[in-house]
């Protein structure tokens, strides 16, 4: 009986909840409204046809009525305690505050492994699940960047950006919590294996769906609010101009997190979402340590999390006080060819033909000569080689 | 009455002589054939009668007793039509039976009499010499291709009375002289030049160093980029084949039936690029009859295969033994045989299954999905594999530039050339012929590094976190790149470019 300790519900008041919880059709809305009506979920549960037709349609009601008949709830609802997840109440204590506060909070959770911690500051990092090579690496960047500062990461642990993120995050020995559009014990995409087992030892899985529930489509657009609501800023690395990402954008907007979004070329697709945000007015992310310096002090300057930033306060930064200089500048080349193929390079992957072919139409050389300085930079660190034959420069 | 003809037949890529014995008995008129015949071995009986019986000669009612011999081996094709016919006429005594001594005759007839053109006719003729024959009778389509076997005088026939007034007076044949094979590849040409192919200057330098070294080579790059454009004029620049070889890479196109009476002997090197929908056994080849499959078809050549994720797992698998071994063993009911599959493998993939991966402008395709993609190639391939490179959509630019003297196909052949005799002398009274054969062991002995380029090697190998595998096939294209510049030691230089081709 643990996980009923500060709850403000009885074990048979959550048995019911759980259960319209598990009802595909009935919405967080319409429980909230289920609970406003009867006065308890105990109640409404074992309300007549005719007392429930005032809340629910004939079509929901008919569904429900069937469902109620075949399940046991006492039984579903151990389940949850079995498989050690935590089923927590919009009243519980343990409830996380932030999300009161948002529009359609959810009215109950369930937690794999622990809920972020209140008193450290959260970020969101999300983007595009199919990424480009340039999203991944910024997506490792601020990842182990903001936990290296012990800043917790939340995301939806899906391919691409987001599964990225929270695996560099866990890396850099942060931690990291995951809100899922399905059940909480089931691992969806099945690539992020191994990286939900670590969420679940060095953070959390956050759900408001039932267990074993498969993420339905409409699912994941109805989570990203509890993304953005559980954080303190918002990070999009990449997206294009229509995206999911963009729903967990209007979300934030809605509950007053800081949106910042990295800034891509023009001509990229995956970076046309990101660019609108920011000429709509979002904040840039143009290096890590900036943004962290400017998202703490953005923070004391609230007076919020006082404990957390005293022990950081070296991180703080006051906006574009300090830039960085160029860091190209203290290279040092052993040739001019050496210097040719590197300016020839950025960040985004370059074939050898491009490579080969951009060089011979600034100093014209021998190929043999090319590939050559290629791997003497991919030696000295400041290039490097990205799906086989293609290379591109190192941060 | 007994009468003997000698013949052969493949077996694999194996040859026997066999042995044709006819006897013909008063006894109840039958006609009977044994020593381990195929079934069209056995239909010969209908051929022969009728093909005599149109020649004028009537066969008395006999009985009729035909061996094949070394009966314990399995016969098969129609090449024993001719003998058998020949050794009835010498059994009733149209043909005195000495002079078929020394004779090797092979050939199908039709029921006019006439002869047709069979398969294998070149590894048993050579064969036959081998054995000491002096004279042998085979169909005319195949006796330019029968010429070509030394030491043995070859007789080409078109229908069954030449046959027979041929073999009774000797003196008097015309023998089917050969073409100068070296004359032949001296003088050959192709219809694609590399001067075709505009920019894309990393493929081929990549195409010039797999020539070289006989290295196994991977292309990948998206649709249309060219792929198989390099690997159609990577024959152009390869070394010549010897007239040795020529004559074993046409024994297996004999075999195989592919050699025609215009163009009976292959002094290309093979090339071969099955479609992706190829089934198992027509790359490695097999059947009841243990035909040759297409890995054998380009033995000394090269073999493109294009789209290799989208081939068969158990067609790409089938790569490995050929890859390792340089032949394929094949165990069927009617027995087993290991067949010649010497080539050099030129694959080509798209980076991803749309084509365009890394440009996430037009490519949609997942993770999951790029690597499910590239996991179809398996390791044990990739790591038979020594040069990897890109070939790019090439701009206008590209296209409409000038071309460069020094791309043609004569002048990197040239390079190649050189380069290979390098290794004839390097590998003089070795096992092997490329660089690319050097077995891990030798490589200390044939890939020496001085101690700065030692030292440089070591750096790529911590930095580059190199397995040993791929160490090892770095200092292989190491060494080629060294022979094609004419040095004597792997340079530093060497080394950085084999690193830009490896996995």
């Amino acid at each position: 009986m643990e996980n009923m300790i500060g709850s403000k519900l009885s074990f048979r008041e959550k048995c019911c909840l759980y259960f319209f919880q598990g009802c595909e059709y009935i919405g967080n809305a319409t429980i909230k409204r289920l609970f406003n009506h009867f006065g308890s979920f105990e109640e409404a549960y074992s309300a007549g046809e005719n007392e429930l037709r005032s809340v629910l349609n004939q079509n929901t009601l008919e569904k429900m009525l069937a469902e109620r008949s075949k399940k046991d709830i006492v039984l579903e609802y151990d389940k949850v305690r079995q498989k050690n997840i935590r089923h927590i109440y919009i009243e519980d204590d343990d409830y996380p505050e932030k999300l009161r506060g948002i529009p359609d909070a959810p009215i109950a959770l369930l937690v794999a492994g622990s809920l972020p911690n209140p008193l450290v500051p959260s970020v969101a990092i999300i983007g595009a699940r199919s990424c480009s090579e340039y999203g991944n690496y910024m997506a490792r960047e601020y990842a182990s960047a903001l936990s290296g500062a012990g800043i917790q990461i939340i995301s939806g642990m899906a391919a691409g950006i987001d599964g990225i993120a929270q695996t560099s995050a866990l890396s850099a020995g942060g931690r990291s919590f995951a809100v899922l559009g399905n059940g909480p014990d089931v691992c969806y995409p099945r690539s992020n294996e191994s990286l939900y087992r670590r969420l679940l030892l060095n953070g959390g899985i956050i759900s408001e769906y039932c267990l074993g529930s498969s993420g339905l489509p409409w699912h994941f657009p109805v989570r990203n609010r509890i993304i953005s609501g559980l954080s303190d800023a918002l990070l999009v690395m990449e997206a294009k101009e229509k995206s999911g990402t963009l729903i967990t954008v209007d979300s934030a907007l809605e509950q007053g997190r800081d949106i910042y979004a990295l800034p891509g070329r023009t001509c990229d697709k995956l970076s046309s979402g990101c660019n609108n945000l920011i000429r709509q007015g979002a904040g840039i992310l143009i290096d890590p340590e900036e943004f962290l310096g400017e998202f703490l002090h953005t923070l004391s300057s609230v007076g919020a999390y006082s404990g957390f930033l005293k022990a950081k306060s070296s991180l703080v930064r006051t906006p574009l006080t300090e830039h960085k200089n160029g860091s190209e500048l203290r290279i040092s080349f052993s040739s001019p060819e050496e210097k040719c193929v590197y300016d020839i390079l950025d960040f985004n992957p370059k074939s050898m033909d491009q490579i080969v072919s951009a060089v011979n139409s600034s100093i014209p050389m021998p190929l043999p000569i090319v590939l050559q300085r290629l791997t003497g930079l991919c030696m000295k660190g400041l290039v490097e080689n990205i799906s086989g034959t293609n290379y591109r420069r190192k941060v | 009455m007994y009468s003997t003809v000698y013949s052969g037949g493949i077996n694999g890529i194996g040859c026997y002589m066999a042995k044709v014995e006819i006897d013909l008995s008063r006894a109840l008129p039958a006609w009977d054939m044994v020593g381990k015949l195929s079934h069209e071995v056995i239909e010969a009986k209908e051929r022969v009668k009728v093909a005599l019986k149109n020649a004028g000669i009537v066969i008395p009612p006999l009985h009729i007793t035909i061996n094949i011999s070394p009966a314990n081996i399995r016969k098969s094709g129609t090449g024993y039509d001719l003998p058998i016919a020949l050794g009835i006429v010498t059994a009733l005594g149209f043909i005195p039976e000495d002079i078929l001594e020394g004779i090797l005759v092979i050939g199908e007839l039709g029921l006019d009499g006439s002869v047709a053109p069979v398969k294998g006719i070149l590894p048993i003729v050579s064969a036959a010499a081998a054995h000491g024959f002096k004279t042998c009778i085979v169909p005319n389509e195949n006796a330019a291709e029968a010429s070509y076997a030394s030491g043995i005088n070859v007789i080409g026939v078109s229908c069954f009375e030449e046959a027979m007034h041929t073999i009774t007076d000797l003196s008097d044949a015309s023998y089917v002289t050969p073409r100068n094979i070296a004359q032949m590849i001296a003088t050959q040409d192709f219809e694609e030049d590399f001067s075709d192919v505009s920019g894309q200057a990393v493929c081929k330098r990549a195409a010039l160093i797999a020539a070289a070294g006989f290295h196994h080579m991977f292309i990948s790059g998206p649709p249309g980029s060219g792929k198989t454009m390099i690997a159609k004029r990577l024959r152009t620049i390869m070394p010549p084949l010897t007239v040795d070889e020529c004559i074993e890479v046409s024994g297996i196109y004999s075999i195989a039936g592919k050699l025609t009476c215009d163009d009976p002997i292959i002094t290309r090197r093979p090339y071969q690029s099955p479609h992706h929908a190829a089934t198992l056994s027509s790359l490695t080849g097999g059947g009841y009859d243990l035909h040759p499959g297409i890995l054998s078809l380009c033995h000394r050549g090269i073999l493109f295969l294009d789209e290799l994720p989208e081939f068969s797992r158990e067609c790409i698998e089938a790569l490995r033994e050929p890859l390792e071994n340089k032949q394929i063993q094949m165990s069927r009911v009617s027995g087993s045989v290991s067949y010649p599959a010497d080539f050099l493998l030129v694959a080509a993939a798209n980076p991803c299954p749309c084509g365009f991966y890394p440009d996430r402008n037009r490519c949609n395709c997942t993770e999951h999905e790029i690597r499910r993609y590239n996991s179809r190639i398996s390791g044990p391939i990739r790591d038979r594999i020594d040069i990897i490179v890109s070939s790019e959509k090439m701009d206008i630019s590209g296209l409409t530039g000038s071309s460069d003297p020094n791309g043609s196909s004569e002048h990197m052949r040239g390079l190649v050339l050189k380069a290979r005799s390098i290794q004839e002398e390097r590998f003089k009274n070795t096992p092997y012929r490329y660089n690319s054969h050097i077995r891990a062991a030798d490589i200390g002995h044939f890939c020496p590094l001085d101690e700065e380029s030692m030292h440089y090697a070591e750096e790529v190998y911590r930095s580059m976190n190199l397995s040993a595998r791929s160490y090892h096939k770095l200092l292989r294209v190491a060494r080629t790149i060294a022979d094609l510049e004419e040095s004597e030691h792997i340079r530093i230089s060497d080394l950085a470019e084999a690193v830009c081709y490896r996995t």
